[in-house]
């Protein structure tokens, strides 16, 4: 079954159409790559796709449920998909406590949460941070301990807007190891170099100027 | 200058004495201003963060009054709780005028805009991602509010700094409300007023060194947090 079914979907800025999607079903699984250049429309779909913003028309419905278009429909959503911008931002407190951020919403004990959130830091390497400013890590850093935030959730479907955007090479093979070995959460991840996506995306969509130009994410 | 110098010589000596008169107008202004400060914030904060992320009509044209009220005189604000606390004004039979509360009364409604124009501005500076961060994590849409104003303390607190800044170093509504009674309103700007008109220079000096004195730790306190938050 697909987790993700858009229909006929467009994004207008100005004026002008920014998103431009007729049919698209993402399956279960992955990881699924969304390839293009900057400007192509990845991240106003990965918005859409994480039901942080709607589309002027069309649907997207999620799990075969109808599509959501009330605020509380939009927020139970939102429990279930998690995104990771693109150059993400952490809370100006510690690492921890940006990490255990999601399960506090979800009313975890702090016992719950302070374990959950350690284990997350020590899937991405940074256990050793757990305690610094957060505000203080360096961009892959940051981008690691954003993506155990995500973790932590268990989401059903975890999007990363361009994870390597702005890494060292180190830190762009930390998160290549840990898209690998991540299980039991469909994850999307857009891209503009495709050299990161070959070899660790089981499908992908290309897309230019807000259109989809080639490719497939149903498998 | 030499008049200057002497004036000031007698100003520090009539501080560094502990001089009663002096310190109690020093109280009753600070009393006063961080009383106003304090309400102004109560209300001013949250009605800032609620233009920041409220969606209704004559929002803009209720910003742009606001900002407008950013540069309203003293005086101005003076006449006006005056008609409502003055004996024949809607309040009269409260009997506030020329009290503390009154002038309490007064300085609030003077920064209230400083404080809510200041607050917005210090919400919408914030990067929306930790909105849409907060959102995508399972925050409703007040806890996605309460983290972004978290990442705008520092420019709410230089928002209430401000409005203090404004308040101490007022004098219409002090006067027009206080009445400027010894002992009881009289505060360090109409203090000064008086003490000049009665050619009184060594108090109104020493009082005007404590008011400088406080006004630059305020502006060095707003100048500290500005940088802080650019670093």
């Amino acid at each position: 079954m697909s987790l993700f079914a858009l229909q006929k979907v467009r994004v207008v800025r100005s004026g002008q159409v920014i998103l431009d999607i007729p049919e698209l079903v993402i399956g279960r699984g992955g990881p699924h790559a969304v390839l293009g250049p900057n400007g192509a429309g990845k991240s106003t779909l990965f918005s859409l796709l994480s039901f942080l913003s709607l589309p002027d028309a069309g649907t997207i419905s999620f799990s075969g449920a109808p599509p959501a278009a009330r605020p509380a429909e939009l927020a139970r959503l939102r429990r279930r998909v998690v995104l990771v911008h693109q150059n993400p931002v952490l809370f100006s407190t510690s690492v921890i406590k940006n990490v255990e951020y999601g399960l506090a919403m979800r009313g975890a004990s702090k016992k719950e949460r302070e374990e959950q959130a350690r284990a997350a830091l020590s899937l991405v390497d940074m256990e050793d941070f757990a305690n610094k400013k957060a505000r203080a890590l360096s961009g892959g850093e940051t981008q690691r301990v954003a993506i155990a935030r995500a973790l932590v959730l268990a989401p059903e479907a975890l999007l990363l807007d361009e994870p390597v955007a702005s890494v060292d090479e180190k830190n762009r093979e930390v998160i290549r190891g840990l898209l690998r070995t991540i299980s039991g959460t469909t994850i999307l991840f857009s891209s503009h170099d495709a050299s990161f996506a070959e070899g660790l995306a089981r499908s992908f969509l290309h897309m230019d100027r807000g259109k989809m130009t080639g490719g497939c994410l149903e498998s | 200058m030499g008049f200057l110098g002497q004036g000031m010589k007698e100003a520090v000596a009539l501080i560094l004495s502990g001089n009663p008169e002096l310190f109690g107008i020093v109280w009753v202004s600070l009393v006063v201003s961080l009383s106003s400060t304090f309400f102004a914030a109560l209300a001013g904060v949250p009605a800032g963060f609620f233009l920041a992320f409220a969606r209704f009509t004559g929002k803009r044209t209720l910003e742009s009054a606001l900002t407008a009220l950013l540069a309203l005189p003293t005086v101005v604000v003076g006449l006006f709780v005056y008609a409502f606390l003055s004996r024949r004004g809607v309040f009269g039979s409260l009997d506030l005028l020329y009290s503390k509360s009154a002038m309490v009364i007064g300085q609030t409604i003077l920064v209230f805009p400083v404080v809510t124009v200041f607050t917005l501005a210090a919400a919408r500076a914030v990067d929306d991602r930790f909105r849409q961060t907060a959102l995508t994590l399972g925050a409703g849409r007040f806890a996605a509010a309460l983290a972004v104003a978290r990442e705008a303390r520092l420019g709410v607190l230089a928002a209430v700094l401000a409005a203090f800044g404004r308040v101490i170093a007022e004098v219409g509504v002090s006067m027009m409300l206080g009445g400027n009674i010894k002992g009881f309103t009289r505060t360090m700007t109409t203090a000064m007023a008086l003490e000049y008109d009665k050619g009184e220079f060594v108090l109104a000096l020493g009082l005007g060194v404590v008011l400088l004195a406080i006004a630059f730790f305020t502006t060095f306190t707003l100048q500290f947090l500005q940088h802080k938050k650019r670093a």
